[in-house]
């Protein structure tokens, strides 16, 4: 009898429970699938046979992230990694991407999506490292980096051609060199966050506009040195969905009825901590007339000129909204 | 199959069943609507014209108790009446999967045996929803999971026929192992009393290292801190093992690179303990200068025993917040390569992505922690 229950134990550690794990792993983040790896050999060596499960790379907010780092991209299950996030990651520098670039290079093929958010000791070096070992990437998020400098967007675009996704958030020192940078080289960006990049002017903003055609996303959050010259260009991008002009002080009828000619427009943010002035009710109208039907999104507080911005009159004019305040 | 057989499937013949026989051989007829619910049933049935008598009763994957089937049967025969609404279903399967641990798991083991995919995912999701953000110690418990150091089998000394060092050193480990899972066993709740194990391990190995076997030079020549950064070329992993390493030689050097990563850790911008943080970077490229290619293969070099250190030191730390975990995880798949083992390999995994979140007990060495680290929990 002994020996029958030894066997049954056997087969739930060896058989069953690896078997299930594999089948709950699909539906587990990469921690927790590392507290399997963890439990026992069997089930080790069975969620490691599933290159499917392995392909991000979390280590967000840790800290010696840039040896982990290493580490992990050493590991042979690591080689097809697509995704890396190093979110406010700690300890982490331009030596460590420099290492990875002459050591870890195999592993760094597929990578799409590349996030260093926060990672303040990473400069324009750094970013020529890895950004010269993923020439694959798509999405690249670079926020809150003050380091990080035209130089850098330069090594970006020269490596990676392919990016559509572009996070350059509290980048204080970028310039319209970078935006001429991104215009010239990423005719398919979809997504754009210059957040505080406060560097740069309308002329860089229309060259964007101008050439990257498919933009859907764009974040012009506390810039407020752009005007209707750079905010009227917006119209030609057809296929905009987002937009958060906040802060956006300069705009006014006249820059935003142009905006309303993106008919695809589902959130648009028009807050401001001293008022947009000079947007009023009669925009409003102009918007409601393409994006009524799109529109779900819209925040117009802080638009000390629009009268008519109840939840009730919004509603008429946008029925489809659902959300009313953007930035809490 | 017979004509006879396909018959059980004609519409027209409404109280049909079809007979099914689990693993230990009991034989059970159930109702063809609820049964054929079961795609590997309906397969068995339809293609291979089975499950019409007793005599061809479909054999049941090993899986499949007859208390899992009675489970299963329970859902399909729930679920497979059409006219039912989504909040019914929902709320029959709510119900339905409350039950322990185990038994969840052994009803996804068997509902995936015979490719049910609705009770799979019910199942699964919920047993991702035990799992989710608990630690390996915890979901062993749950699980029934041995601590898998003690079953592991790899523990036995390896045979030594050529007196390697390497294997030597291993086998010391073990030993050490062994004991102190031994030790853990009888001093469970003693804190005091793992703390002081603890202790004892770090000196015994360090003096191990650093004096026992005679080939201590290797060591005291990696303790240099050069502050120029030649690389040279090596075994792709080598390097990379190389290039990652915290490094303090003196007995309590990795106390100085916790201590220095603990603190960093605090501060929450990574400014706090730039300079030894600074000291240790140097060492990153340092070391690869000490081993020459020649050195790798041959001998237990000083870049190994640093390896095996670590390893050792690591276990004795309760918290996963550390610094020596990635440089250990890859020193040990070094290790591993070279003794051919994938023991080494499973420890480096414990010793990679340390959770942050919640201090993790990895079984490793008791509930002790060292008390000069107790502080540097934090987030």
């Amino acid at each position: 009898m002994e020996g029958e229950g030894e066997e049954q134990t056997s087969i739930w550690n060896k058989e069953t429970v690896p078997k299930v794990m594999k089948i709950v792993s699909t539906r587990l983040a990469q921690r927790d699938l590392i507290s399997l790896l963890l439990l026992s050999p069997w089930i080790h060596r069975t969620l490691i046979s599933y290159p499917s499960l392995w392909l991000s790379i979390d280590l967000r907010e840790m800290n010696n992230a840039g040896d982990r780092l290493i580490a992990a991209l050493s590991l042979p299950r690591y080689q097809h990694v697509k995704q890396i996030s190093l979110e406010f990651a700690q300890d982490i520098d331009d030596d460590h991407l420099e290492v990875i670039k002459s050591k870890c290079l195999g592993s760094l093929q597929d990578l799409e999506s590349l996030n260093l958010n926060g990672c303040q000791k990473i400069s324009d070096k750094g970013i020529e490292a890895i950004t010269s070992c993923c020439l694959k990437l798509k999405v690249f998020s670079i926020y809150w980096n003050v380091r990080a400098a035209d130089e850098g967007v330069k090594h970006l675009v020269k490596n990676c051609k392919y990016i559509v996704d572009l996070n350059f958030s509290g980048c204080k020192h970028l310039s319209d060199k970078s935006l001429q940078l991104v215009a010239d080289n990423y005719p398919e960006l979809e997504s754009l966050n210059l957040t505080r990049c406060v560097k740069m002017t309308d002329s860089g903003l229309q060259q964007v506009f101008v050439k990257c055609s498919f933009l859907q996303s764009l974040n012009l959050y506390a810039l407020s040195s752009f005007t209707d010259e750079a905010y009227k260009k917006i119209s030609v991008l057809s296929h905009l969905k987002f937009l958060d002009l906040c802060g956006a002080q300069n705009l006014s009828d006249d820059g935003l009825s142009c905006i309303a000619k993106c008919k695809k427009l589902v959130s648009l943010n028009l807050t401001c901590l001293f008022g947009i002035v000079g947007v009023t009710d009669k925009c409003l109208e102009a918007l409601s007339k393409s994006c009524a039907n799109t529109m779900t999104t819209l925040d117009v507080n802080g638009c000390i000129g629009i009268k008519r911005r109840s939840r009730d009159d919004l509603l008429k004019l946008f029925p489809y909204l659902r959300c009313f305040k953007v930035h809490s | 199959m017979s004509e006879v057989d396909m018959a059980v499937i004609k519409p027209e013949m409404m109280k049909s069943y079809i007979w099914l026989q689990t693993a230990d051989g009991s034989i059970q007829q159930v109702e063809q609507e609820v049964a054929m619910f079961c795609p590997m049933i309906c397969h068995e049935v339809i293609q291979k014209g089975m499950g019409s008598s007793k005599n061809y009763a479909i054999s049941l994957p090993q899986r499949v108790n007859p208390a899992m089937l009675s489970l299963i049967l329970d859902y399909c025969r729930f679920h497979q009446v059409p006219g039912r609404s989504n909040k019914e279903r929902k709320s029959f399967d709510e119900k339905f999967i409350r039950m322990d641990t185990k038994r969840l798991c052994e009803l996804t083991s068997a509902a995936d045996s015979l490719q049910l995919k609705p009770l799979v995912d019910l199942t699964s999701r919920a047993l991702a929803r035990i799992i989710e953000g608990k630690s390996p110690e915890e979901i062993r418990e749950i699980f029934h999971l041995p601590d898998d150091l003690t079953e592991e089998e790899k523990l036995e000394p390896l045979k030594n026929t050529t007196d390697d060092p390497r294997i030597r050193l291993l086998n010391r480990l073990y030993a050490k192992k062994r004991k102190e899972l031994k030790e853990r066993q009888k001093l469970k709740n003693i804190e005091v009393e793992e703390e002081r194990v603890d202790d004892r391990s770090v000196d015994d190995l360090l003096s191990f290292i650093n004096g026992d076997n005679g080939d201590s030079k290797g060591i005291k020549n990696s303790k240099s801190k050069k502050k120029n950064r030649r690389r040279k070329d090596q075994q792709k992993n080598t390097s990379a093992n190389e290039a990652i390493k915290n490094h303090n030689k003196e007995p309590n050097g990795l106390n100085q690179v916790c201590h220095s990563a603990e603190v960093g850790q605090k501060v929450r911008a990574g400014v706090g303990a730039t300079s030894n943080l600074h000291d240790v970077k140097d060492d990153i490229f340092d070391n690869k200068n000490e081993l020459d290619d020649g050195d790798i293969d041959d001998e237990i070099d000083p870049a190994l025993k640093e390896k095996i250190d670590r390893y050792c030191s690591y276990e004795l730390r309760k918290s996963s917040k550390l610094t020596v975990s990635n440089e250990v995880t890859m020193e040990v798949e070094d290790f591993a390569r070279r003794l051919n083992s994938d023991w080494p390999e499973r420890m480096q995994e414990i010793l990679s992505f340390g959770h942050e979140r919640k201090p993790v007990h990895f079984s490793l060495n008791g509930n002790g922690s060292l008390r000069r680290y107790a502080n540097s929990e934090q987030r």
